[in-house]
């Protein structure tokens, strides 16, 4: 863990352009970050392209960084909207394609498994990743962020920039929605007011909903 | 939620939980690095997000979302703004209104955006800006008024349009005079804009 002053130090060495601190600052997320990416990547061989992409956004805005957030918070919340915008930019163009198993990208069976059962595991994540990706971006944020990557309901509203309640609200309805997509069932149409677009747009879509209360 | 319901949900989220795992490397720091260079630096924040930023504090991020409440909008053109060689003349921008001329008016229950719009032939690393505001009007950020009269930043201009808005209210009606000053390539540029706040 990095400790505060010495964040500060390489907050304040990567934005005057050194690749080294930022990459010391970013290193104890990759792996999350490459996660959360996988949500919403066509598909896992498009996750790392796209986690990259968004780390490069993170780096070049990394000047508008003011300790206003933990920087995990500013980190993960520039992260998302990159998703986000990249999610709703292909929108248009997205066909309609089976997301194959790449050959390099599952994960193979620890050799303390039998490979049969590792098989059936990875099988399985995939299944469960493929599912994830079928939910509304706002749904499937709040249940890879708090539900995977086990961040808190504070964190996830942080991030998200919307109240505790709507997260939770997000992640009841999310998990919902996941059981039936993994029973089997065709996802219903999420409410025009939490799927609709537009609603990426965190101001936006928090906005409405203080005004519908 | 009855037993079952539960007993599912619990079921999914420790499916859930078992995602977390970290993915194969790959060569991702690598081709990671490759990308953040080719990327080059960070881009300089905007001079209005450090007057936010350095009055924040703490304050719920409310603005511009709510805060403003009606924009309206004043243009101050710079022209030929350039950074090299100084010895040019920079502006030729419309000369101040007298107090009579008002450029905006805004009630006094509203929010005005001033947009100042830098318009600059050529790039220019490096440019400071001050605006400073007559007693009566406040800069607006984070959903209140700031405790600032003055505020000056550097930053760089692209050619052609730099559009910087600024909030700001007026307490009382009344004309006042806003003056931003734009400092390049060793020439200064003052601009007047008179904005009215009337009742209501």
């Amino acid at each position: 863990m990095i400790e505060n002053d010495e964040l500060r130090a390489l907050v304040a060495e990567a934005q005057d352009g050194s690749v080294r601190a930022f990459e010391i600052l970013v290193s104890s997320h990759l792996a999350q970050v490459r996660r959360f990416a996988r949500a919403f990547a066509r598909s896992d061989a498009d996750a790392d392209d796209l986690a990259q992409e968004a780390l490069v956004k993170v780096y070049k805005s990394l000047r508008s960084f003011r300790f206003q957030s933990t920087f995990k918070t500013w980190l993960y919340s520039v992260a998302r909207n990159a998703f986000l915008d990249t999610t709703r930019s292909r929108a248009g163009r997205e066909r309609s394609q089976e997301d194959p198993l790449p050959e390099n990208h599952a994960q193979l069976p620890s050799s303390t498994e039998p490979a049969d059962e590792g098989l059936a595991r990875a099988e399985e994540r995939q299944r469960i990743w493929r599912a994830l990706r079928e939910l509304p971006p706002e749904f499937r944020t709040a249940v890879v962020l708090f539900d995977v990557e086990g961040h808190t309901y504070e964190e996830v509203a942080a991030i998200e920039g919307v109240p505790v309640g709507t997260v939770k609200s997000r992640l009841s309805r999310g998990r919902v929605l996941l059981r039936a997509l993994l029973a089997g069932e065709r996802a219903p149409e999420a409410p025009a007011s939490e799927s609709g677009a537009g609603t990426y747009d965190t101001a936006v879509s928090s906005h409405v909903r203080r005004s519908e209360k | 939620m009855s037993e079952l319901g539960e007993a599912e949900e619990r079921e999914l989220r420790e499916q859930l939980a078992a995602l977390r795992e970290d993915p194969p490397e790959l060569g991702f720091q690598a081709s990671l690095h490759r990308r953040l260079v080719a990327a080059g630096a960070p881009e300089p924040a905007s001079g209005w997000d450090r007057v936010r930023s350095f009055l924040r504090r703490g304050a719920p991020v409310l603005w511009p979302a709510v805060g403003v409440a009606a924009g309206v909008a004043a243009f101050l053109v710079m022209s030929t703004v350039q950074q090299q060689p100084p010895a040019q003349p920079l502006a030729t921008a419309e000369a101040p209104r007298p107090l009579t001329e008002p450029g905006t008016v805004v009630p006094a229950s509203k929010v005005a955006v001033i947009k100042l719009d830098f318009t600059a032939d050529v790039a220019v690393e490096q440019a400071d800006f001050q605006v400073s505001l007559p007693e009566g009007l406040t800069f607006w950020a984070d959903g209140e008024d700031l405790p600032l009269r003055s505020f000056g930043w550097t930053q760089p201009l692209n050619e052609g349009s730099n559009v910087i808005p600024i909030a700001v209210r007026g307490h009382k009606p009344g004309r006042y005079l806003v003056t931003a000053f734009a400092r390049a390539g060793g020439q200064t540029i003052e601009h007047d804009v008179v904005l009215e706040v009337t009742d209501g």
